[in-house]
């Protein structure tokens, strides 16, 4: 688990240091999404291949549902105070000048 | 938008293959999967570390800005250990394993999956696709319901890219700095956040 740490870390670093080369950071940039692809596929083809995934793909489905729109309630409810104590009043004071 | 249709494609298009027992030879005898998660989170980081512009955001961050990322962690992860509670099936680690990917489906699912299980890595998968999407479908409703915050709080780590668009035409421009801002630290933050709960 560390490694995954440790290896962006480098990344950020020598990123940060080739910050000027805009060629390369721009294929690097680009390959992203190509990993992206490969790594997905590669899950679809573990997830295919697991029995117990793919006999419960409706409740996975349904937890999935259930815990993302808990997460989205959860932000936005906490946005909502946020915003009623430190951005609203904000805007009120520039409409008063 | 095209970007997530065509993840959720391979994802889909592996999942039959293997399913239908349709896969080559080498992808059974050895499991790639991690040397290519290594690649891919070395990208990611020059990609971090070399955006000058994003650093230029965060250097013009106050007080209130930070709060916005916050927001999102606080409320995604409090939310999703509280809804645990309710499961049988799901420990409160993993539903926040599954919170703290904020939308970030790529890699949330990928690191869940090579470091816990299929099943919790197919579920972040679906979530954190499903958090992008409620945000895209709903962000006008929201505005009206809670206030000009909440679509960056929904689109969580989404709120730099994909749903920036809908984001400044119901929230205004003013927001669009923020929702950047807010994106950018979430994104940073997810490969942190989720390998950092995991490991309890």
């Amino acid at each position: 688990m560390l490694t995954v740490i440790l290896i962006m870390t480098a990344g950020m670093i020598i990123g940060y240091l080739f910050r000027s080369k805009k060629k390369l950071i721009k294929i690097s940039n680009k390959s992203v999404i190509w990993v992206i692809f490969i790594l997905l596929f590669f899950m679809g083809l573990s997830v295919g291949g697991n029995n117990e995934i793919m006999t419960n793909l409706d409740t996975i489905g349904f937890r999935g549902l259930e815990l993302s729109l808990a997460a989205v309630f959860g932000s936005v409810l906490l946005s909502w105070g946020v915003y009623m104590l430190f951005f609203k009043q904000k805007e009120s004071l520039k409409n008063e000048r | 938008m095209k970007d997530s249709l065509l993840i959720v494609m391979c994802f889909a298009i592996g999942l039959l293959m293997s399913f239908y027992q349709f896969i080559p030879e080498f992808l059974i005898e050895t499991d790639y999967s991690s040397y290519v998660l290594y690649i891919l989170m070395f990208i990611v980081g020059i990609g971090v570390g070399s955006d000058t512009e994003s650093l230029k955001v965060l250097k013009r961050v106050n007080f209130k800005i930070l709060l916005i990322p916050l927001t999102v962690v606080v409320g995604s992860l409090a939310a999703t250990a509280l809804f645990s509670t309710l499961l049988s099936d799901i420990s409160m680690k993993e539903a926040m394993a599954v919170g703290a990917g904020f939308g970030y489906y790529s890699l949330s699912s990928i690191l869940i999956n090579e470091m816990h299980s299929e099943t919790l890595g197919t579920i972040a998968l679906l979530a954190n696709v499903i958090r992008e999407i409620i945000t895209l479908l709903f962000a006008p409703l929201m505005v009206m319901a809670f206030g000009k915050l909440a679509p960056v709080a929904a689109g969580g780590a989404t709120a730099m890219d994909t749903t920036l668009p809908i984001i400044i035409k119901v929230s205004g421009n003013e927001y669009g700095l923020m929702a950047v801002f807010s994106g950018v630290v979430l994104t940073v933050l997810v490969p942190f956040l989720v390998t950092f709960i995991l490991s309890f």
